[in-house]
């Protein structure tokens, strides 16, 4: 073990994951694994604990008649359960995928229902989950064929595991998506291996890390960072339950301080979330952290600042705050930031960006971008044009990857791989720049508003919007709405707003057009208000465009009011 | 059920949610009161104990079924002081 984290990379073989872990165990089997905190409680599983548990869900597995390269879907929530059932899986060849739980405030039916196409297609042998589910997964879905392991089950005693090969396909990681648009990612072990070595060897990922979560294990975030990469190196985990994280987000510093933790990795919101739901007379030593890591989401330079400016006395300055452009279907990172000092920030100017879609860089008054770094070892990212020629530096255009990282493809679904992976290249449909070797991300293709040749960045536009007082924090869309008449989009913004008078919202429509064409030039087309819980979000919680544009037009000649 | 603790639960849900209209019982759940989402949640969540001086145990935040059972918390919470 020694060998493998002490010396910052993965020394020699074997390197696949499932003879690393297995070594561990034999070798050290004390070793911790994971802290578990939940339910006010704290539980240490060791690496032995860890392979004992996951080999007797192999054997489970096996009793269901899992074979090497069927697929396994695991909901179950935050607990032991979670790291071995999924490696129990691995263990036997078998492909598990973590899917997001059912929350009591989901509507159990139409959960079931939306799954039906993800059990379908991946054709899943088996699917594991908690018994509380049994009922209402029967009542959507009678014909479903798939047998079913819960989590209250008795474990059978393990059986020896086969000598095996661990090579090819290893887990399916399931896209954010609405209903029935999930796709899963192929990830093999060997493009895992490539990950956990660029990627540990970015971040300097060492022994005497400690990684702090509180993510799910169904994104890649959470999964990769804060589960396979850590358990790979014999990095310890403080895994917190994301449930009871967003109702008390100060439990992820009482983790930092109690386990002096190292790393913590976070989408942009959850800044945004300790800064507001955390307790502004409470203190902390978060000295401990070398790096909060920023991903997931386009990173705002505004977010890092105003959570440096909160937390920057606790231990946790800018230059602890760093940035990563992370993907599923590059298993996990793409770039990096460089740790120990603060990522570069640019402003660019508006008029060029929009019109030439090319940074010049400005002083004032302009589009400010946060560097996501420079792209980890093996991997490669280059910037295309619509005719698939490399863009020179500071020209806007498709992100995409190559290297030893990218995926194999979409599970079973070879019309969505050919339209996103070609000649082991990965066009991310998000759009961004490089500069100087960095990379900035700019937005999503899918999320460009282009009004009269002008392109508007849907986050921009929304971003201006969520200023406006009287609009719910983080609840507004921008929508271009294409007309064929015109040829051009009209961009519509939909924002959740209380109830109130038609005076006072007449005044918050006013505000947001106002708002948006002072921030970004962009006079929208309307300002639509909704009431609260009206937009429709994708599983991974992110407010979807396409869902909402559909359902405004469905809604479009009837009042929406709120 | 203590009226005192549920007309300051509505009162710090006034001020959290910034909607002087809200009214609340003990059978008020999060789905009956606009913009009570999950983050929400968490910023009301630290505004009761500021002002009841209480702290919630972490594993019950996240299955309260209505106000009243966020209430009997506040209560159980200021019993054990």
């Amino acid at each position: 073990m020694a060998g493998v984290a002490g010396s910052r990379q993965l020394g020699g073989a074997p390197a696949d994951i499932c003879s690393l872990v297995l070594r561990h165990a034999e070798l050290e089997p004390r070793r911790l694994f994971c802290q578990i905190v939940m339910d006010g409680d704290e539980k240490a599983i060791t690496y032995g604990e860890l392979v004992d548990a996951a080999r007797c869900y192999a054997s489970a597995y096996r009793r269901h008649g899992v074979q090497s390269g069927d697929v396994v879907l695991i909901i179950l929530r935050h607990g032991p359960e979670l790291f071995a059932s999924f490696l129990g899986a691995m263990l036997i060849g078998a492909l598990p995928s973590f899917l997001p739980f059912l929350t009591s405030k989901q509507n159990p039916e139409l959960y079931w229902t939306s799954h039906a196409t993800v059990f379908a297609r991946t054709g899943a042998r088996l699917l594991v989950t908690w018994k509380d589910n049994l009922q209402s997964l029967r009542a959507a879905l009678p014909d479903v064929s798939i047998a079913i392991h819960l989590k209250e089950d008795t474990l059978p005693t393990p059986e020896p595991l086969e000598q095996r090969e661990y090579q090819g396909s290893a887990f399916l990681q399931h896209s954010s998506g609405t209903t029935g648009l999930k796709k899963g990612v192929v990830i093999t072990h060997e493009a895992l291996c490539a990950q956990t070595r660029a990627y540990a060897k970015a971040i300097g990922l060492g022994a005497e890390d400690r990684i702090a979560t509180w993510l799910p294990l169904y994104h890649d975030m959470g999964l990769v960072s804060c589960f396979l990469m850590p358990l790979m190196l014999g990095v310890p985990v403080v895994a917190l339950d994301p449930f009871e994280w967003v109702a008390r987000p100060a439990m992820l510093f009482d983790a930092i301080e109690r386990y002096r933790c190292t790393l913590v990795w976070l989408p942009n919101f959850a800044f945004h979330h300790l800064c507001t739901a955390v307790s502004r007379e409470a203190r902390w030593n978060l000295q401990s952290v070398r790096a909060l890591i920023d991903c997931s989401e386009p990173c705002k330079a505004e977010s890092l600042e105003l959570f440096a400016a909160r937390f920057g006395g606790m231990g946790l300055d800018l230059s602890k705050i760093q940035t990563c452009y992370a993907l599923a279907e590059n298993v996990f990172a793409a770039t990096q930031s460089t740790l120990g000092e603060p990522p570069r920030t640019i402003c660019a100017n508006r008029y060029v960006l929009q019109s030439e879609h090319r940074i010049e860089l400005t002083q004032r008054d302009g589009m400010r971008f946060v560097s996501c770094g420079r792209a980890i070892e093996g991997v490669q990212v280059r910037i295309r044009d619509e005719t698939d020629g490399n863009l020179p530096d500071g020209q806007v255009g498709e992100i995409v990857l190559g290297g030893a990282c990218v995926f194999d493809g979409y599970y079973r679904n070879s019309a969505e791989t050919e339209a996103r992976l070609a000649d082991g290249w990965y066009r991310t449909r998000d759009l961004g720049f490089l500069l100087d070797g960095e990379l900035y991300v700019t937005g999503r293709l899918d999320d460009l508003l282009i009004v009269h040749g002008v392109n508007y960045y849907a986050h921009d536009v929304e971003f201006a919007a969520n200023r406006v007082p009287g609009v719910i924090g983080g609840r507004c869309v921008a929508i271009g709405d294409y007309q064929p008449g015109t040829g051009t989009s009209e961009v519509v913004l939909l924002a959740e707003v209380q109830a109130g008078t038609e005076e006072r919202h007449a005044e918050i429509r006013r505000a947001i057009k106002i708002g948006i064409l002072a921030e970004t030039g962009l006079l929208v087309q309307q300002a639509g208000l909704v009431p609260a819980g009206w937009l429709v979000k994708t599983s991974s919680g992110k407010i979807s465009r396409s869902e909402n544009l559909k359902r405004f037009r469905q809604q479009k000649h009837k009042a929406a009011k709120p | 059920m203590n009226q005192a603790i549920l007309d300051g639960i509505q009162q710090t849900m006034r001020a959290e949610f910034r909607n002087p209209s809200i009214v609340i019982d003990a059978a008020t759940t999060a789905e009956d009161v606009d913009g009570w989402d999950s983050l929400a949640h968490a910023r009301l969540i630290l505004a009761l104990e500021e002002r009841f001086g209480v702290t919630f145990p972490a594993a019950r935040l996240f299955d309260l079924k209505n106000v009243g059972e966020l209430a009997e918390l506040i209560q159980a919470g200021l019993a054990g002081r």
